[in-house]
């Protein structure tokens, strides 16, 4: 399966301070893919980064086979949706539809109508009169009726509450479902993505930690306890994230490189916010197991 | 038709969980021989979650024969799971009501309930292996 | 791209349309009004044979007088309600991003913006000046004084010059400081101090002023030229304060009179002036300045939207 987004060796520095360093990630296509870490880790900069808004300082990407450039034929494929949710707040939804359709070629209006009537948002009111909800909905049906091939979304649902969440989330499911669709979206909570993605992507202090399936992260990470013992084994065969170590016990976060040997580690399984809570706190980025190339134009 | 939960703290993953719930649904005669189970989008959309989820437990169903995709159309029961008939269920959950009445009545907590409930079908199981 | 200009821009051109055309009649009526007054006053003067220099006309047309030097500060109007937000509001609200994320370009967007909003000010600027220069005629036979500084801003090219230099200092403010409300300071204190150090420091220098010494009789300065001074000198020396009239000139009749009998006792008149000619010269060169300043301001406004992250 191809990638329909990859970086390499990607950065990005505001003065002498560096956003994101040493990227290096390749999403499949047709993946839901969860970016999570702390607010300021640099979840917003890669994105922009993806979407061309904003020009890296070192490395190279790819989105659905491009260069990101300022040309229709990228800016078509890559749908962006920003954390204000930014809409024109004096024009209504239907203002924002014939806008859609002016400034998109594939512009697809009965795709992006009819999500808005089947929610029941009305299109002749004054978007500064719509709920939280509602807009960040008129938004995420402006970037489908684009039919982008690839979407990108900021914090989508971080000022919305748990019904307008859930309902924006099924939304997105549902528009992936129909098929050709490879989203990432970013969360500082990994509640809102473990139902919705398959692939998830961790980053902290501007460094990724983490880029995998999430089956096979949940299948390759385990918590090993045991008795207060020397843990050197399992750091020479396996990686260990995060221990604590009290007078009578030793456990161990730990990403696996095969089967736990030695009977006295009681392996337990973990959930994916245990799992991403370790790599927060480690201090294992990434291992760039790809050549920094140059990309095709 | 029938409708999906999920549990949100279960250790049991997803796609698991969907299954299962075919299989009982199956069991209990809520989903008979010929229906259609929910599409992949009317399941996504109703619970937020990924498609694979959904095709990932569909996929397993076919596996036990439960099941059968048919192209553009959808999913279709084939048979129930081996297993009691639909009314014994019914009964057997009456007189676990009144068993359970009675054992609160006795005077034991929930908790008590269902360690005696776990404990009990550790040794049942052991026996029927030893016997 | 022209859906979304027009959406955009629809009120506002509404709206200037509206007051072109409210300006234009009141102009319309009161322009013709006061061309009659005064072609009606002078015919009659003429008829009875008086020195028609010192007719007093217009006492009551205070107001539209007014009015019309009030639109000096048009071109600053259009340069802060079209100019500051015309892509300072887009950052400000975040629609930049909206914008560049569809399927149109940066620079497509960009073009569309930029040049609407030269078109526009333009537009606007030419029409005021027309309706103004038109209008003004009257005044301009009857006080010769289109070449001073007030009346030279509101008439002829320097409008339309100054409408352009405050939408592209309003647009390059809205996009440095990406927030409408600093843009707006910016662009109001740019646009006076440059106005007025152009007007005062270098205006009067677009070509050496001309100095003549006891200008023709009776004519004191020529009629409408930019006077800087005129001097009274008696004795080589510019002569400060009151004067005594010497007692020999104390009766003469007309001023001319008065002009040749001081300078039989000494007396000479020195006037330092531009000539008349020099004016459409002069629009031309401030014109040009302001258009020139436009241009960089305009391609530091690309440079900034074009180089910089969304």
């Amino acid at each position: 399966m191809s990638a329909a987004l990859a970086t390499y060796g990607l950065g990005r520095r505001f003065g002498s301070k560096w956003a994101v360093q040493d990227c290096t990630l390749s999403i499949p296509e047709g993946r839901v893919c969860g970016l999570v870490g702390a607010n300021g880790a640099g979840k917003t900069t890669l994105l922009r980064m993806l979407a061309g808004l904003s020009t890296p300082t070192t490395g190279d990407l790819e989105v659905c086979g491009r260069r990101p450039c300022d040309d229709v034929a990228f800016l078509s494929d890559v749908g962006f949706l920003a954390q204000e949710i930014p809409l024109h707040k004096r024009w209504n939804a239907e203002d924002h539809l014939r806008f859609g359709a002016a400034m998109n070629p594939r512009w697809d209006d009965d795709v992006a109508r009819e999500r808005l009537t089947a929610l029941q948002i009305p299109l002749q009111q004054p978007i500064r009169t719509l709920s939280g909800g509602q807009r960040a909905q008129v938004a995420l049906a402006l970037c489908l009726g684009k039919r982008p091939r690839a979407l990108l979304l900021d914090e989508p649902v971080a000022a919305l509450d748990p019904l307008a969440r859930r309902e924006f989330l099924s939304s997105l499911a549902t528009a992936v479902a129909d098929g050709d669709l490879t989203v990432v979206l970013s969360s500082h909570l990994v509640t809102d993505l473990e139902r919705i993605c398959d692939y998830l992507v961790v980053v902290a202090a501007s460094r990724t930690m983490l880029a995998a399936d999430i089956d096979d992260v949940l299948a390759s990470h385990r918590l090993l306890t045991s008795a207060r013992r020397d843990a050197s084994v399992i750091e020479r065969d396996h990686v260990v994230l995060q221990r604590e170590t009290t007078q009578r016990q030793t456990d161990l976060w730990v990403r696996l490189n095969g089967p736990v040997h030695d009977p006295a580690w009681q392996v337990n399984e973990l959930s994916l916010e245990d799992i991403v809570l370790a790599y927060l706190g480690s201090q294992h980025p990434l291992e760039q197991k790809q050549q920094l190339g140059t990309v095709a134009s | 038709m029938m409708m999906f939960r999920l549990a949100a703290k279960s250790n049991v993953p997803p796609y698991a969980q969907l299954a299962e719930q075919v299989r009982q649904a199956l069991m209990t005669g809520v989903l008979r021989e010929g229906d259609r189970l929910p599409t992949v989008k009317e399941v996504v959309g109703s619970l937020a979650i990924n498609a694979n989820t959904v095709l990932k437990a569909y996929r397993e169903l076919e596996h036990e024969g439960l099941v059968e995709g048919r192209q553009g159309i959808g999913t279709f029961v084939l048979r129930r799971p081996d297993g009691p008939p639909p009314g014994t269920h019914v009964l057997l959950a009456r007189s676990l009501a009144t068993w359970i009445a009675k054992a609160r009545k006795a005077g034991l907590r929930d908790a008590d309930i269902e360690s005696m409930v776990r404990s009990t079908l550790t040794s049942s199981t052991s026996e029927e292996a030893t016997a | 791209m022209t859906w979304l200009i027009w959406r955009q821009h629809r009120m506002q051109s509404a709206a200037a349309s509206v007051m072109l055309a409210a300006f234009a009649i009141l102009l319309a009526i009161t322009g013709v009004t006061m061309a009659n007054d005064y072609h009606n006053a002078l015919s009659s003067c003429s008829q009875r044979g008086v020195d028609c220099s010192g007719l007093t006309l217009f006492r009551g047309d205070g107001a539209i007088i007014d009015l019309v030097n009030l639109t000096v500060a048009v071109p600053l109007l259009i340069g802060v309600f079209w100019g500051a937000t015309s892509i300072g509001r887009e950052y400000d609200s975040g629609t930049n991003v909206l914008a560049w994320t569809q399927s149109v370009s940066r620079r497509r967007w960009l073009a569309a913006k930029i040049a609407t909003l030269l078109v526009t000010s333009l537009l606007a600027g030419t029409a005021l000046s027309v309706m103004v220069t038109w209008w003004s005629k009257t005044l301009n036979l009857y006080h010769g004084n289109r070449f001073d500084p007030l009346e030279f801003d509101i008439q002829g090219l320097s409008p339309v010059a100054y409408t352009l230099f405050a939408a592209a200092l309003g647009l390059l403010a809205g996009v440095a400081w990406r927030r409408v409300l600093p843009a707006i300071a910016t662009t109001v204190g740019g646009f006076v101090a440059v106005r007025l150090s152009i007007e005062n420091w270098v205006r009067p220098h677009y070509e050496t002023a001309v100095t003549v010494l006891d200008p023709t009789v009776g004519k004191g300065t020529p009629n409408g030229a930019w006077s800087f001074n005129t001097d009274l000198i008696y004795k080589g020396q510019v002569v400060d304060g009151p004067v005594r009239v010497p007692t020999g000139c104390a009766g003469s009749g007309s001023r001319d009179a008065m002009t040749s009998c001081l300078q039989q006792h000494g007396f000479h008149f020195r006037s330092t002036f531009q000539p008349a000619s020099r004016y459409w010269p002069f629009q031309w060169i401030e014109a040009g300045i302001f258009v020139g300043i436009s241009a960089v301001l305009v391609a530091v406004a690309v440079y900034l939207v074009l180089r910089r992250d969304a």
